[in-house]
């Protein structure tokens, strides 16, 4: 797994390759936390594209990163997400709870 | 460590609660069926892991629970915080002697404490939850 962050103007985008697994756990925090303290970024961007699994500690890390961006008052989106993620992510429910995006 | 499925009967009517719940029962399963049981560091990393995710899921519980004006919330903070002791007691006989309780122990306390506080004490709430959701639309 390979974590890559691009700031663009309000956006931040966090693109994740490879196995979204437990393992990442720390990498990935890390990666969003580092965000929380740039007031210009209002929103961040988790870019699925390149994830070719995904396990339930990963929901569980996106769903810790959805309640602390509420406390720091910025937006998650995920991102092009492939379908296989989708059915994963929808286990949970998550089409009711993040904004996603296909096809940008 | 026989493993609870999620079914809807956990269900307390809220998405975001429901969401917290089914990933906890999904990730304590995976976790009880890592390949490195023996391995001390990754039992502590998947400790410390689910203890973050406890703590934060109870807090979003906590702040539910306050705008839907629940009356019981005292006492049921109250067995959140019981909770996060037995959590933290259990990590630090670990860090303590990582011989002295195993990986399963471990999943299993999350696990029972999770179907007890569901069917009990979180199902309590549901009905504010649902009358705060119902007026919101």
């Amino acid at each position: 797994m390979t974590i890559d962050i691009q700031v663009r103007d309000h956006a931040a985008r966090i693109t994740m390759s490879g196995r979204f697994d437990f393992e990442v756990h720390r990498d990935f925090k890390n990666a969003y936390t580092t965000l929380f303290s740039k007031p210009a970024v209002r929103e961040i961007e988790i870019e699925m594209s390149k994830v070719n699994y995904l396990d339930s500690a990963a929901l569980g890390m996106l769903m810790l990163l959805h309640d602390r961006a509420k406390d720091a008052q910025k937006k998650v989106s995920l991102l092009n997400a492939s379908s296989e993620a989708m059915q994963v992510m929808e286990i949970a429910n998550f089409s009711k709870i993040f904004t996603i995006k296909i096809g940008v | 460590m026989e493993l609870v499925e999620w079914n809807d009967s956990f269900s307390v009517g809220n998405v975001l609660m429901d969401a917290h719940h089914r990933i906890f029962f999904e990730t304590i399963k995976e976790f009880s069926k890592f390949p490195d049981k023996n391995d001390h560091e990754a039992i502590r990393k998947r400790i410390e892991f689910l203890i973050e995710y406890a703590a934060m899921h109870l807090g979003a519980e906590e702040r539910l629970m306050r705008q839907a004006n629940y009356p019981d919330i005292d006492e049921h903070k109250a067995t959140h915080e019981a909770f996060v002791r037995e959590l933290l007691s259990v990590k630090e006989s670990f860090d303590k002697d990582p011989n002295s309780v195993t990986a399963d122990t471990i999943m299993k306390i999350m696990q029972d404490w999770l179907v007890h506080h569901i069917a009990g004490s979180d199902k309590r709430y549901m009905p504010y939850v649902q009358n705060m959701q119902g007026s919101a639309h």
